[in-house]
């Protein structure tokens, strides 16, 4: 093909998803595309169907609470109830015997360690129940005292598995076997040892419980199976047919890990099969997806599916999922089935909270660290740091060659974006030898008119960083190249 | 309004390569280009300057030297040579000094003879005080040049008589990163944009964009050439050698 016209542009929507191939020594592999705390965003006009694509900064994460200073944290649950208020936020303190607090007044401490809190209101008083790692359970009735579940029945001595669900007035929890155990009617404290139903139509261990429309979704190690309210007894639940699915959900080592998230009545968990690898799954009117790509399922493997976690929010709008998977933790945007990354100077969000009362914030914590805080995703008035920390946004694109191997002399390289109202600095660089050295970055101001560089040198195959560190907004839009292709 | 005051400019080799790499794209602004890059572009830039040399005598460029008659026809010249200076690309005048009056010394002019013209000359071993001078450079980077006289110096040349030559010397080689140039400041441009030229073809750039970049180059030197040229009268006469 003979050379292009000199001085060509072209400019290349900053929107993709991660395709880091595999690293081959088992570590994370940090080649080719990525987007860290940039998030994408897509607008439809309804009217042309035209589609553009951003590149937004996410928000930081502020300080709201500090509960338990020098603790970490493994529980967090925004009450829905009438009458509460955010502070009223309840949360889990401690590695060892998880101290529980209501905003900031502590409630007692519990023996073992919280995995979770599920809201319910079978009397009128909305309580939470509380799972612990050593398969005691507990309760707390807003504004009554903090009490263990002492039904000898309560299958305790079976090992219980996840979270607390509801449904029709009965509370669910499953054992280590996969059994799930009912709750009498309208009852937390009441249990019966036979008020169970065993998930055997694959051979597993019982992973968790959650629910999915009017079912209850029982994930062993095997199998994904729905259940609902027949009426029957001991335990009113039957299974649903046709709808068991052989995909294993995965246990986390760490006990207050969650390898399930509920979006609404989407379901997303790490998945397995007896055929070995893990992907993320997601279910939507009892179907099954795969939602994870290739550069997903390989950070999984490289991590072990059972230390990874998932969590999830809603910001902005936008379903967020955060996945946990050893020293990267990935973000799945349902809403635009895009992935990208999120980071910072310390995991401050492995454990979410949203709330549908109050002002409908997002908040979360680390169990991770001993900040001992609970933290605000602030998205109304959104602050750019982590705790105060700056966080580092970066956009890594793919390897950019317009089909061909020749030399390209790139003029300009130009970053379209919004204005912002204060100095907004993102450096630039590049890579021409397959993303092992990176340029010395140069910077534009993305307050000012012109937002590009000039005398970019010479690639074949070039890859471009940008990164952002400033404790501004920025959301960006593409990458304009002027460029020469060179004859050979 | 303040101007600097002075007028001292100057760059070294590697800034010069450094903005042609630029000029070429093979390096982005800020970026340090790698030794290979470097040392490919300092090739070219001391071949491109040795090439210059066929350009003339620019005057700055011009030096003299003076050395003793001895009894013979031959003198090398070149560092460490009988003649001991920078071999000289090629002499463009000469004389030689009678001094036999000390307080009023008389300067006679050498012909400078080609080397045909010297050829012919059928008895060269023929003394007296020389009246003719052939130069002949030789090749290689380190070779010396030989100075030929005629008629060989006899006793009383030797005494009394020496000659002075004003010669051409080769443009100094750029071997440090921080070694400036051997031209004066308005040849810079036409150096940066030559090299650029010439590092052209090896990062694929269009001939069409070449073609632009050695004309304009081109123009930049011829104007940094006149420059450098003496300015003064034109005389034109009629040789009274034979056969010419």
């Amino acid at each position: 093909m003979a050379a292009r016209e000199i001085f060509q542009t072209e400019r290349i929507p900053l929107v993709g998803m991660p395709n880091q191939r595999q690293a081959t020594d088992g570590t994370a592999v940090t080649k080719d595309q990525r987007f860290i705390n940039f998030f994408p965003m897509k607008y439809t006009n309804k009217l042309t169907g035209k589609e553009t694509y951003y590149l937004v900064k996410r928000p930081g994460f502020e300080t709201f609470l500090t509960p338990t200073a020098g603790s970490i944290g493994t529980a967090l649950h925004v009450w829905e109830t009438v009458g509460t208020a955010e502070t009223d936020i309840m949360s889990a303190w401690g590695a060892v015997n998880s101290t529980i607090k209501k905003g900031t007044t502590s409630l007692g401490a519990i023996t073992g360690v919280a995995k979770g809190f599920t809201e319910i209101d079978f009397t009128g008083t909305s309580t939470v129940v509380i799972p612990s790692s050593d398969n005691t359970a507990w309760y707390y009735p807003f504004g009554g005292a903090l009490t263990q579940i002492t039904d000898a029945d309560f299958p305790t001595a079976r090992g219980i598995q996840g979270k607390f669900v509801s449904l029709d007035g009965y509370l669910f929890i499953m054992d280590q076997f996969g059994r799930i155990y009912n709750s009498d009617i309208n009852s937390v404290t009441a249990w019966g040892a036979t008020s169970f139903i065993e998930t055997t139509y694959y051979t597993g261990f019982g992973i968790g419980l959650a629910r999915h429309h009017d079912a209850i979704v029982a994930f062993t190690s095997s199998a994904v199976e729905f259940y609902t309210n027949e009426g029957a007894s001991p335990s009113p639940l039957a299974r649903r047919e046709m709808v068991t699915v052989p995909i294993g959900c995965v246990r986390p080592t760490n006990t207050y890990y969650s390898s399930i998230a509920q979006m609404r009545e989407q379901l997303f968990f790490i998945g397995t099969q007896k055929t070995g690898g893990a992907s993320i799954y997601k279910i939507e009117q009892y179907a099954f997806h795969k939602v994870s790509i290739p550069a997903i399922d390989q950070q999984l493997e490289v991590a072990e599916p059972n230390n990874c976690y998932l969590t999830n929010a809603k910001i902005w709008g936008m379903d967020v999922i955060i996945l946990g998977a050893g020293t990267i933790s990935y973000v799945y945007l349902p809403d635009f089935d895009m992935w990208c990354e999120i980071d910072g100077s310390a995991d401050v969000w492995e454990v979410l909270a949203g709330g549908s009362a109050n002002q409908c914030r997002v908040f979360s914590l680390s169990s991770s660290d001993t900040s001992g805080k609970i933290y605000q995703w602030n998205t109304d008035t959104p602050v750019w740091t982590d705790n105060g920390v700056a966080y580092t946004a970066s956009a890594i694109t793919s390897r950019v060659d317009f089909d061909t191997e020749n030399n390209k002399r790139f003029h300009k390289v130009k970053l379209i974006g919004d204005k912002q109202a204060s100095t907004c600095t993102i450096g630039i660089s590049w890579s021409d030898d397959d993303y092992v050295t990176f340029s010395t970055e140069r910077n534009v101001d993305m307050s000012q008119d012109r937002t590009y560089l000039t005398q970019c040198g010479m690639g074949r195959r070039r890859a471009f960083k940008f990164t952002n560190s400033t404790n501004t907004p920025c959301r960006l839009q593409a990458l304009e190249l002027n460029y020469s292709e060179c004859g050979f | 309004m303040a101007t600097s005051g002075s007028s001292n400019f100057s760059t070294t080799r590697n800034e010069l390569i450094d903005k042609a790499l630029l000029n070429v794209g093979a390096v982005g602004e800020g970026e340090t280009p790698s030794s290979t890059k470097y040392s490919n572009a300092a090739y070219l830039l001391n071949i491109l300057v040795k090439a210059w040399a066929n350009d003339g005598m620019p005057l700055w460029a011009i030096k003299h030297t003076s050395f003793s008659l001895t009894a013979t026809t031959s003198y090398s010249i070149g560092t460490g040579a009988t003649v001991n200076a920078v071999r000289p690309i090629r002499i463009h005048s000469a004389f030689i000094r009678d001094s036999s009056n000390a307080t009023l010394p008389t300067d006679i002019p050498l012909q400078i003879y080609t080397r045909q013209e010297y050829d012919d000359i059928s008895s060269k071993q023929s003394t007296g005080s020389p009246t003719v001078l052939y130069y002949d450079p030789q090749g290689g980077a380190t070779a010396t040049g030989t100075i030929h006289l005629w008629p060989k110096p006899d006793a009383t040349a030797i005494a009394n008589k020496t000659v002075y030559i004003r010669y051409q010397r080769p443009y100094e080689d750029f071997d440090a990163s921080a070694d400036e140039p051997d031209f004066p400041q308005q040849w810079y441009l036409p150096v940066l944009w030559y090299l650029s030229w010439m590092l052209a073809p090896s990062y694929g750039i269009p001939l069409e964009e070449r073609t632009v970049w050695l004309r304009e180059a081109h123009r930049m030197k011829e104007e940094a050439l006149e420059a450098g040229m003496e300015e003064g009268s034109v005389y034109f006469g009629v040789s009274n050698r034979y056969g010419r």
